[in-house]
């Protein structure tokens, strides 16, 4: 698992900052999805929120994403599987694990080999923006 | 009538008074006869005999008494006898009764003089006297020592049927115990498995809580970072001071969620002892922990200690943010040291703060009791000294303060040393 990137501030600038990525939120708490939108947006991304495992391998199978942020736990199941799913094949999208969940990028190492990043619930913006451009 | 039993060796007496008195004869004459030697026909014919006349003394003449003796008589045989006597008035008729001319009464004199190798009665208006004996076939003279080593031999029987009655009653009691601390490890054992259930629901229900906590802040969080960072220009002053004072509460409340955790999961956490030197340990968490510039902590010579590391880990943290958060000096001082008495070793955590009254002294180790002027904005979550307590508590240690105020506050916290 890598480091946090430290913190800086969310500049105006940002706003413009090209990244031009294809990002998809997977998360079932609607506000969050619209939140990350509305932000990652201004950071050039273009995003999709799924809210189900399901609709999540659906968006995968048909259009594959540069960098997925996945809520581990989703009302049909562990966004865990997706991550398995995804690297039987796909060593090149960025997924970031997000989870309330306390330590768990330490509890779980086998995991978190296969991931790129955890996101301790609740975040900030800062880390985000952070995270984002350091796999962009 | 039969010749007059002659050489007489008291063996013992026993008065009759009751009908229960005849059941004690014939148990008085079982032992004596067992060791006697008389055959089981003899000591038969002998008890019905026995059981008879003693009867008769009770029913006629109220009260009488037996007499258990051996005599030898003039032809030389050795007989086991009972002399049966009473005060009653006699049996007017006994005469008649013996040649067998009353077919209604006597039944059991006639039949009892049948039945013995000696029988011999006499009557008067003073009391009846009977007689009955049985031919010890197996010997040829008895002395005083051999009844004297039958009554030994029969203590000592009884002696031995007592210890075997008690060893049994023993025996009863302890199945009895036995049967009744299985039952109370039965009911241990299902209060200790309902225990941890209920433990284990408290942990999960801790973290349940948690996590449904922190999707709902994160969304807070966020949304008041963004307000602040995108739509600055449209608020105005008191919005911005507002998103400020949301940004401000959310962090407090993602504090808060994670040291109710802490303190939840404490409790259910198994500690694992090992060595450690207070003076690494202090190091290293002054060094995860933010100081600020005003803050100085100064460490005196540490001793090692044998704890739970990560618990220990939290006590101290504890107290050095504590000591840091409620620092109401320009300059706060925070002094480190450690002392050991035969059961424990202290750890000492001194600073200059604003001190804590004495009616808090107690209050302040349980759970949600935050201290000072709620006006004040200190950041206490309340759970950093109860979980203290506990880790204490769980480890056989303890802790405690002392204080003055204005001046300080010295919290110590007593490790025992290892058995």
């Amino acid at each position: 698992m890598k480091n946090a990137p430290s913190m800086g501030k969310i500049l105006n600038e940002q706003r413009n900052g090209n990244t031009g990525k294809q990002v998809l939120v997977v998360d079932d708490e609607v506000s969050l999805c619209f939140l990350l939108r509305n932000f990652l947006n201004r950071m050039n991304c273009k995003v999709t929120c799924e809210h189900t495992l399901k609709g999540a391998k659906n968006h995968y199978s048909n259009r594959k994403p540069d960098l997925i942020l996945l809520d581990i736990h989703l009302p049909d199941g562990l966004g865990l599987e997706l991550l398995e799913i995804i690297r039987k094949k796909d060593k090149g999208t960025t997924i970031i694990l997000m989870s309330s969940q306390r330590d768990f990028g330490k509890a779980n190492e086998k995991i978190m080999d296969k991931a790129d990043f955890f996101l301790q619930k609740p975040f900030q913006l800062k880390e985000v923006e952070q995270v984002i451009k350091q796999y962009s | 009538m039969q010749a007059i039993l002659t050489n007489q060796l008291p063996i013992t007496e026993a008065d009759l008074k009751h009908k229960e008195d005849i059941t004690f004869v014939v148990k008085i004459f079982r032992h004596y006869a067992h060791e006697a030697s008389l055959t089981s026909r003899q000591i038969t014919r002998f008890i019905t005999g026995l059981s008879e006349i003693t009867r008769n003394s009770i029913q006629y003449a109220g009260k009488g008494k037996v007499e258990f003796f051996i005599s030898q008589r003039d032809n030389g045989k050795v007989y086991f006898c009972a002399k049966i006597a009473d005060n009653g008035r006699g049996i007017p008729n006994l005469e008649k009764i013996l040649n067998d001319d009353d077919e209604c009464e006597g039944v059991g004199i006639i039949s009892t003089s049948r039945l013995v190798d000696y029988f011999d009665i006499s009557t008067s208006e003073r009391g009846t006297e009977v007689l009955i004996g049985e031919h010890l076939q197996h010997h040829d003279s008895i002395s005083r020592e051999d009844i004297d080593n039958w009554e030994k031999h029969i203590l000592e029987e009884k002696q031995e049927a007592k210890s075997l009655i008690e060893l049994l009653e023993a025996y009863e009691t302890i199945r009895e115990k036995e049967n009744k601390l299985e039952n109370t490890n039965k009911r241990l054992k299902k209060f200790v498995k309902q225990l941890q259930e209920k433990n284990n629901e408290l942990k999960d229900f801790a973290h349940v809580v948690s996590h449904d906590l922190k999707s709902p802040l994160n969304v807070i969080f966020m949304a008041s970072e963004m307000l602040s960072s995108y739509y600055q220009d449209d608020l105005g002053e008191d919005a911005e001071e507002i998103t400020e004072m949301m940004i401000s509460s959310a962090k407090n409340m993602k504090d808060l969620i994670n040291e109710y955790l802490n303190y939840a999961t404490a409790s259910a956490q198994e500690d694992r002892g090992e060595d450690i030197d207070l003076n690494e340990m202090v190091k290293d968490v002054i060094s995860i922990i933010s100081i600020p510039d005003h803050a100085e902590i100064k460490v005196g010579e540490l001793h090692k200690v044998f704890f739970d590391k990560i618990a220990l880990q939290q006590v101290i943290q504890n107290f050095l943010t504590n000591a840091m958060k409620y620092g109401d000096k320009p300059q706060v001082k925070i002094q480190i040291d450690s002392e050991q008495d035969d059961k424990f070793t202290i750890l000492k955590v001194s600073d200059n703060g604003p001190g804590i009254p004495e009616s808090h002294h107690e209050d302040i180790f349980r759970l949600y009791r935050t201290l000072g002027d709620k006006g004040k904005a200190k950041k206490g979550t309340g759970l950093g000294l109860p979980l203290i307590k506990r880790i204490a508590e769980r480890n056989h240690g303890k802790v405690w303060l002392e204080s003055e105020m204005s001046k300080g506050t010295t919290f110590y916290f007593a490790i025992p040393h290892q058995n």
